[in-house]
């Protein structure tokens, strides 16, 4: 992001501190919203000399807010942010040491997660690692091993039933198995490669839970797992702590930790994720900020946050206090902590989730092996780690760039000689005076983010470094080193499967439009107002909304087609394994989204027919197929053309649908392009530079493709009516 | 070649009747122009006939074969439409072309038919433009060649001319004249200038809230109207009409006095007693060069001169009177003077049934 526009998104966030005010940004919400307030209110009791600014940061853009509000001197002095940012937080010197509040007043295990390069880098407040919840009328006492575990859910799967339930295809979910089989991540800040022999025998179990034994649903959501649990359609859920809000009051629930793996006897090994209190550079110094430090971190803070917040939290002297222990929950986490990892905050591990999100996939659905599905998710991970493109000569890109400009501008000031552009704006001067505003506003809105977008993609960021890298993003995209152009993930195939899926769509958006406008058109069928409405009514849905429906009916176990299909005798297909199935799932939501746009305007078109054509073609003998031909299609055209250009571009950027539908499964081989730039800007560890580049490509080929449609109805629509 | 026989043909549309069981025989070869106002039903009419309305009730027969359920394009009929309906996507050649593209002709003789008809109707060098490139005459007669072309047996023209100015309509209306005079086909031809119909037809039918008011020759219509309307609506101006009473010698009025001698009539006392004289514009006279034994007075409120002729708008009591007189009279006359005017020839109308009772 360029200084300017981290200049406005930090102005968004928060005016600059005022001179001996302590700033604290949180993005804890209800519970733990609250129990921060009573710790800050007592603070502010005790402490009447330190005046203390508390902000609430929505999760979502919570990191990104940090990397731009820290650098710029707008940031807090003390925040609480989970602990998986650690490493890019401290390579990108926005927190500093711990100081201040001696370590042994947190677990031990928890404070070493904090520690890097001998230094600890902030207070663990809570920790969070998930757990085994059960309903207490299914299950009389929860699987102490993993065969019990499966012996119980095969007992309770059934009718809709399910009897071990977790969103399986998440890493995270996927990491207690993983560690309790004997696998590792990293060795010494090194990623390993996926398919170790143990990783592969958690590979397998979840293989016997999903595909063979179908005792857990596949493509679960997190909204989807608590609807099972509440309606007692899943008797056990693995879950965390934040999961206890969700369930509904009348559910007998208990919560246990989870079971030991049979295979190796270790327990299954869950991640643990820390609630931390940084401090960033602005403490130092500040005598308020220490003393706030202290007091959110002490034993009292500590319990408030466990009776209030109901927070698992890491402070030792709490872990005993009465109220504490007879809390089931925090009980149980206590206990379960005693066999976790800690979430690794290596950057590298932000690429590997994805990839390892895939794999798990097509292992719970028996698509691959878990062997064939963990190396392959290592040789992406390799990919996507790769090198950034090497520093440009910027001199000669200056000059290149310089040259352009002069060339562009000598140009249109010759096109503009030409036409008589400035005696035409002489003339008509008040009228380009009236038009200005509105024309300025549209060069700021439109052309300073165009032209930085197109400035963004001669650029990479390494860390907290820009470097110029000149044409090194375009080779690399379109030079499609790391994959043969016949692979999903190479951008020649995605740029196919881009246009199979645009050419589809509007083949299907204007048959089906046309059929539908030639139904509705006849002036006697009644009830034609209402149809038109019904039928224009997906078109004025918001589509990511149609698109999470589709999802949902496309679901494998309970998904309404698949219901359908099997009541009728027939499979239930797992829509998104293989790539002509979840092609289909996306154009069916698309098509169902696209097609009132082109009806209506052909409906429009019928309309501007004049019926006597329609009669001096029957009296010269024409039937109806012979008149559709000869006179609705030749007429109807020159319409239809600018709406297919129009839905060509939107369809061919349709990123809600692609992105909702099948996300891209299998393996990314129904992405498109435009999802495809955006993994590479907001989940691959933000290489904007690249994903700039990206959509830079995308805008090159719409305007190639504009330019060929207008030339071509230029001559067109000259010829028409 | 072929005739046409309609039988109790009905067209309704809910509790509306267009058209109301009319019956009528046409001879191979004959023009028939249907007249009438709007709304007469002339239209619908027309278009039961090509066969793209179907009637409520009743047959048509086209050269002795019932033709009630066939489509339009198995009737053997074309039809001009008063808007052309030329499809504006095609040229010249392939709007005429279309009837027999339609009807898989070989293309050497739709090459051949089109330039034979294009040659006939002198669009020879405009057959690669579109409609939308020529004049209105021009398009009439593309209309009129992609009738020709398919040589059917009877033509239909829905109003052709009334998009054309003054002048054209008056060429176009010899076009189709001649065009009949050569190609010897059945025509029905539809509008609602008498005008046209006069000039045109070998027997007007008019027509009047869905049933025939009076057919004929153009001539009987005009000398002998069988009711106050058919001579009201034939002729230009329309006919005037005077209030008169039947007195044992005259038919009298304040204004006017027609002796008994005078009319022929021979069964004078079986009369309505409550009459309407029916007198042509162009039947009325100054009385100071005429010899016509009829005179009537009459109140001149303004004088409308076209050049060759001037119509004298005049009042007689309630009645209004237009008078067609020479131009040199017309000079001789001023507004705001009582004139005497005379005539000859007139049609006697019961006032109450508009029925003709005598024409002399």
């Amino acid at each position: 992001m360029s200084p300017w526009l981290s200049v406005v998104c930090v102005l968004a966030v928060a005016a600059p501190a005022t001179e001996g005010e302590v700033v604290l940004w949180h993005a804890y919400r209800a519970g733990e919203a609250e129990a921060l307030e009573l710790v800050i209110d007592d603070f502010r009791a005790r402490h009447p000399e330190v005046k203390v600014r508390v902000l609430q940061v929505p999760y979502g853009a919570y990191p990104q807010k940090l990397r731009t509000a820290i650098p710029q001197g707008a940031g807090p002095d003390l925040f609480i942010a989970p602990n998986d940012h650690l490493r890019d937080f401290i390579e990108r010197e926005l927190v500093t040491t711990a100081r201040g509040v001696p370590a042994d007043r947190f677990d031990p295990r928890l404070m070493s997660a904090l520690t890097l390069k001998n230094e600890s880098w902030g207070y663990p407040l809570a920790y969070k690692t998930l757990v085994l919840f059960y309903r207490r009328d299914m299950v009389d006492a929860p699987p102490r091993d993993t065969d019990e575990l499966l012996a119980t859910a095969r007992k309770l799967t059934g009718d809709g039933r399910y009897g071990f339930v977790y969103q399986a295809s998440l890493p995270y979910y996927h990491a207690p198995w993983l560690f309790g089989f004997g696998g590792k991540l990293f060795e010494a800040d090194r990623l390993l490669p996926f398919e170790s022999p143990a990783a592969i025998a958690s590979g397998d179990f979840l293989r016997r839970l999903t595909f063979e034994e179908k005792v857990t649903p596949v493509d679960i959501s997190g909204a989807l797992a608590t609807e099972l649990f509440n309606r007692g359609r899943a008797a056990m859920v693995m879950n965390g702590p934040w999961f206890v809000s969700e369930i509904a009051a009348d559910v007998p629930w208990a919560v246990a930790p989870l079971p030991v793996v049979t295979a190796t006897g270790m327990p299954a090994r869950p991640f643990v994720s820390l609630d931390v209190l940084y401090r960033t550079a602005r403490a130092d110094g500040s005598a308020g900020a220490a003393v706030l430090t202290d007091a959110l971190t002490s034993d009292a803070a500590s319990l408030i946050r466990a009776r209030v917040g109901r927070q698992p939290v890491a402070n030792v002297a709490v872990v005993h206090d009465p109220v504490v222990e007879s809390d089931q929950l925090l009980a149980i986490q206590a206990r379960q902590l005693a066999s976790t990892e800690p979430l690794p905050s290596q950057p590298v591990m932000q690429l590997a989730w994805d990839p390892y999100e895939s794999a798990l996939r097509q292992i719970q659905r028996g698509a691959r092996s878990p062997e064939a599905a963990f190396r392959e998710a290592t040789a992406r991970v390799l990919v996507l780690a790769r090198p950034l493109p090497k520093a440009a000569p910027v001199r000669f890109y200056v000059l290149g760039a310089l040259l352009l400009v002069v060339a562009g501008l000598a140009y249109a000031l010759r096109q503009a000689k030409r036409a008589q552009v400035l005696a035409d704006v002489r003339r008509s001067g008040p009228a380009y005076a009236f038009i200005a505003p509105a024309a300025i506003g549209m060069a700021l809105l439109v052309g300073v983010p165009f032209v930085m977008g197109v400035g963004l993609g001669f650029f990479e960021y390494e860390g907290s470094q820009v470097r110029f890298v000149g044409l090194g993003n375009f080779a690399s995209i379109l030079g499609t080193n790391d994959y043969s152009p016949f692979e999903p993930m190479s951008f020649y195939f995605t740029m196919a499967v881009t246009v199979l899926w645009t050419v589809s769509n509007i083949a299907l958006h204007v048959g089906i439009g046309f059929g539908f406008a030639l139904l509705l058109q006849p002036t006697w069928l009644l009830g034609r107002g209402v149809f038109r409405v019904l039928l224009i009514l997906p078109w004025a849905i918001p589509n990511y909304i149609t698109a999470l429906i589709f999802k949902g009916l496309f679901n494998t176990q309970l998904g309404a087609i698949n219901a359908l299909l099997m009541k009728v005798g027939l499979p239930a297909i797992n829509w998104f394994d293989h790539f002509a199935s979840a092609f289909a799932a996306n154009l069916a939501t698309n098509v169902w989204l696209g097609f009132p746009f082109m009806m209506v305007t052909i409906l429009g078109a019928l309309q501007a027919i004049p019926s006597d054509l329609y009669e001096a073609a029957r009296v010269d003998g024409a039937g109806p197929w012979r008149r559709f031909t000869s006179i609705t299609l030749p007429l109807v055209g020159p319409a239809l053309v600018p709406s297919v250009v129009l839905g060509t571009i939107w369809t061919f950027n349709m990123f809600n649908v692609v992105f909702c539908v099948s996300e891209g499964q299998p393996e990314g081989a129904t992405d498109i392009l435009v999802t495809e730039a955006y993994r590479w800007a907001f989940m691959r560890n933000g290489r904007y530079g690249y994903a700039a580049a990206y959509s830079l490509v995308i805008f090159a080929i719409l305007l190639l493709y504009s330019a060929l449609t207008k030339r071509l109805l230029a001559s067109r629509v000259a010829e028409a009516i | 070649m072929a005739s046409i026989e309609l039988s109790s043909v009905t067209k309704r549309y809910g509790e509306t009747t267009i058209v109301d069981g009319i019956s009528l025989s046409i001879a191979d070869g004959e023009l028939v122009v249907l007249v009438g106002p709007s709304g007469c039903g002339k239209s619908t009419l027309l278009r039961m006939v090509a066969g793209l309305l179907a009637p409520t009730a009743g047959r048509i027969s086209i050269g002795g074969r019932d033709v009630t359920q066939l489509e339009p394009g198995d009737r053997d009929i074309a039809m001009v439409f008063q808007s052309y309906a030329l499809y504006p996507h095609m040229s010249v050649r392939d709007n005429i072309a279309f009837p027999l593209k339609v009807r898989r002709v070989r293309p050497a003789e739709l090459d051949e038919r089109v330039r034979r008809v294009a040659d006939m109707l002198g669009l020879a060098h405009l057959l690669d433009r579109r409609p939308r490139d020529l004049s209105g005459g021009q398009r009439q007669r593309v209309a009129m060649g992609r009738a020709i072309v398919r040589e059917p047996k009877v033509f239909l023209f829905d109003e052709p001319l009334s998009n054309l100015d003054a002048a054209l309509r008056t060429r176009m209306r010899a076009e189709i004249a001649e065009l009949h005079a050569r190609l010897k086909a059945t025509m029905i031809y539809v509008t609602h200038d008498q005008h046209e119909a006069m000039t045109l037809a070998d027997r007007i039918v008019l027509l009047n809230h869905g049933h025939i008011e009076q057919q004929g020759t153009p001539l009987d219509l005009y000398r002998r109207p069988r009711t106050r309307f058919a001579g009201e609506f034939m002729g230009s101006p329309p006919m005037n009409f005077l209030s008169v009473a039947r007195q044992p010698d005259a038919l009298m009025s304040p204004h006017l006095r027609v002796a008994r001698g005078g009319l022929r009539i021979d069964d004078w006392d079986v009369l309505p007693e409550e009459l309407v004289l029916g007198v042509r514009p162009e039947a009325l006279r100054l009385a100071e060069h005429s010899s016509a034994p009829h005179r009537l007075d009459v109140q001149v409120a303004w004088v409308e001169r076209t050049g060759s002729d001037s119509y004298v708008h005049a009042r007689a009591g309630e009645s209004s009177v237009v008078a067609r007189v020479t131009a040199s009279d017309g000079e001789r006359v001023a507004a705001g003077s009582t004139v005497t005017l005379a005539f000859d020839n007139m049609s006697v109308f019961d006032r109450d049934s508009g029925l003709a009772v005598a024409h002399c």
